[in-house]
């Protein structure tokens, strides 16, 4: 047995496994005490790491050892033990790891708190909202902090409602908000609406109710974001790219003209292209006109994207202006574009594209109905 | 309706069931993971190959896709060409001269330590791949750098070269011809690097001569093996903002050929933001010059 202890603090991973899964033949009664005293063995880190995994593979078996030193004099042990039921997740530990949120360690409140977040208990909420208010009075937000990351791990109604209450709280805002964003729902939303026009805190109110709303995989009215659309420009232009996407995906909601650039310059970015497209194709014709401009931009990125969407979007009279882009892939469109078409104009097109340079343009040109369809 | 959307040049829009099938030819074939909701860009980007093909669903151009030898029912193309079509419409071929310069900055440092190397191993050649080059401004930016460091100008034999799927891509960095756009992030060098490495024309800038002949493009696809046939030795490798796009598989399967190529002392420059901890034990990262850079795992 002490044999094993040894290769339990082994320096070498292989062998430290070996160990592990040798002393786990044995019976529960015979190796816990020796991984209780590991665990307490100041001297021996490697042994203490070894002895953390051995309990971790043990599971459930090393549930009433655990509790035990939930209660040992030692504060580091307490913090090992919490730390490990909650990586073991068993829920026959709550009550305990609840009661270890009124531990005089500080450390042990945030390890009993991440613990019950692990675990995802329902019947831990009320505790963690203890927690938070405790944490609150003896002013050590650690073990606050902890606890919000325990609610959104948790969900559900009770834990939005006391992360809704936190929010009020300056020093907690920012992780109750981003709690907030992670348990997600309507309710969530409200919450961080409140602080949407704040200065401060508008990024991440943002970032979190667009995150919650895509989740939800529900839209806000489009008033909702038009009437912030002057931000939301300011915010597009944040060095930070989640609250870049953020804007543009607020945008590609907000149905408001004044949004029009932003989403063409997004077309080029390939995280962004589908809200992008998705908000032009919204905003209808407003964006007709705006995308002509940015085709004829002829250093523009994604020129032929654009005039492809042009040509989705039904506007095949404007795409003949572009028959002598010197973008074989935009001359494409205007190909496609002509055969659509019954005027003049168009019949003009396909015969100057019949001749193009390219072969699939004269393709497209030559494959035109003769007699096109009326739009 | 099929005959409506196949005389309009445009395929029906895209189903679930579509884009659940598209994305996973296109993971297969590339290793390119589309992430979310891609079905407006994919069909922005896609429609116009339907169009041309005659073809009216996206299921029909699935099966093309999927039967190689086949030739399209409604067209004289066949498929195998057409999987070259699609890379190149959903690759990104965003770059620009001297992107990252730091990164660019590191390799300078290193080239004399390369050279120390091979003149003791006898050896007169060095050779640098820019794995994913799109347009060529990568593969330009470095043979810029080799020829400044002057450290390989005599009796040495250079070899650059730029590999990508996407042919029409190629087929421009080949030319050397490069708008503004090429050049965005030269902040205030913007006009003195034109002109001591570009001859101005009337559709925009050309390398010089001297920049480009050591430079060699090649068609083919990062994931495959052949794609590397006759570069082994290399003593670097740029490989930016491609692995942002894939799944960890594909990196595995990439970074095994990136070994393969690479000689024992051999640098892999990767994106600033892309990483391969954890993506496979091939490779190493270590911090040199400011940057992170890769080296072969012993």
């Amino acid at each position: 047995m002490s044999d094993l202890l040894n290769e339990l603090g082994a320096c070498d991973w292989g062998a430290r496994q070996a160990g592990i899964a040798s002393l786990l033949t044995e019976p529960a009664e015979v190796y816990l005490p020796r991984l209780e005293e590991a665990l307490a063995d100041h001297a021996d880190a490697n042994l203490r790491n070894g002895a953390m995994e051995a309990y971790r593979s043990a599971g459930r078996k090393a549930l009433s050892s655990l509790i035990k030193l939930l209660k040992s004099p030692d504060h580091e042990v307490r913090v090992f033990a919490a730390n490990l039921l909650g990586d073991i997740g068993e829920k026959g530990a709550v009550s305990q790891l609840i009661r270890a949120l009124k531990d005089p360690d500080p450390n042990v409140r945030v390890a009993s708190a991440e613990a019950l977040g692990k675990i995802g208990e329902r019947k831990a909420v009320h505790a963690l909202g203890w927690a938070i208010d405790d944490a609150w009075r003896s002013d050590k937000p650690w073990p606050a902090m902890a606890a919000m990351d325990a609610l959104a791990e948790i969900g559900g109604q009770d834990a939005l409602e006391i992360l809704t209450k936190c929010v009020k709280k300056k020093v907690y805002l920012e992780m109750a908000l981003d709690a907030l964003e992670r348990i997600g729902g309507k309710e969530a939303i409200k919450a961080a609406s409140e602080f949407i026009e704040d200065k401060e805190l508008r990024e991440l109110a943002l970032k979190a109710i667009v995150n919650i709303a895509e989740r939800l995989g529900d839209r806000f009215m489009p008033e909702y974001f038009m009437r912030l659309a002057p931000m939301l420009l300011e915010l597009y232009d944040s060095p930070k790219f989640e609250v870049r996407k953020a804007a543009l995906v607020a945008l590609s909601w907000a149905e408001d003209v004044r949004g029009v650039f932003a989403l063409i310059d997004s077309v080029t970015h390939e995280e962004l292209q589908e809200y992008a497209l998705k908000g032009l194709l919204k905003l209808g014709k407003k964006s007709v006109q705006p995308l002509i401009d940015a085709i004829k931009e002829k250093e523009r990125a994604e020129r032929a994207t654009l005039a492809r969407f042009l040509s989705i979007m039904g506007e095949y009279e404007a795409l003949l202006q572009f028959a002598e882009d010197p973008d074989p892939a935009i001359r494409l469109e205007a190909a496609f574009s002509a055969g659509k078409l019954s005027s003049k104009r168009a019949a003009k097109v396909l015969a100057l594209l019949s001749k193009d340079a390219e072969r699939e343009v004269r393709a497209a040109a030559r494959k035109a109905p003769s007699q096109p369809a009326k739009k | 309706m099929e005959m409506e959307n196949r005389r309009n040049g445009r395929p029906k829009f895209i189903s679930e069931e579509e884009f659940g099938r598209l994305a996973g030819f296109i993971h297969k074939e590339f290793g390119i993971v589309l992430k979310g909701d891609r079905k407006l860009s994919l069909h922005t980007r896609l429609s116009h190959r339907l169009g041309l093909l005659g073809l009216a669903t996206y299921s029909d151009y699935l099966d093309m896709l999927e039967n190689p030898r086949g030739l399209c029912p409604r067209s004289d193309q066949f498929a195998a060409g057409e999987t070259n079509a699609l890379a190149a419409e959903i690759t990104n071929n965003e770059t620009f001269f001297q992107r990252e310069k730091s990164q660019f900055e590191a390799l300078a440092f290193f080239l004399n330590d390369i050279k120390r190397r091979k003149v003791a191993k006898g050896e007169d050649s060095i050779s640098i791949i820019s794995a994913g080059c799109s347009t060529g401004e990568e593969i330009y930016s470095l043979s810029i750098l080799l020829w400044d460091s002057a450290l390989f100008a005599w009796n040495w034999e250079t070899r650059l070269t730029g590999i990508d799927v996407d042919k029409g891509a190629l087929k421009k960095a080949k030319s050397a011809l490069y708008s503004n756009n090429s050049f965005r992030l030269l902040n205030g060098e913007h006009d003195g690097f034109l002109e001591k490495y570009f001859h101005q024309e009337d559709e925009g800038f050309r390398l010089k001569r001297a920049y480009k002949s050591p430079v060699r493009f090649r068609h083919g696809n990062l994931m495959d093996p052949g794609a590397f046939e006759g570069l082994a030795g290399a003593s670097a490798i740029f490989c930016r903002n491609v692995f942002i796009y894939m799944s960890d598989l594909a990196i595995a399967k990439i970074a095994a050929n990136f070994h393969s190529c690479l000689e024992d002392e051999g640098y892999l420059f990767v994106g600033s933001t892309e990483t391969l901890i954890q993506k496979t034990d091939l490779f190493v990262p270590e911090c040199r010059e400011g940057i992170v850079v890769y080296r072969k795992a012993r």
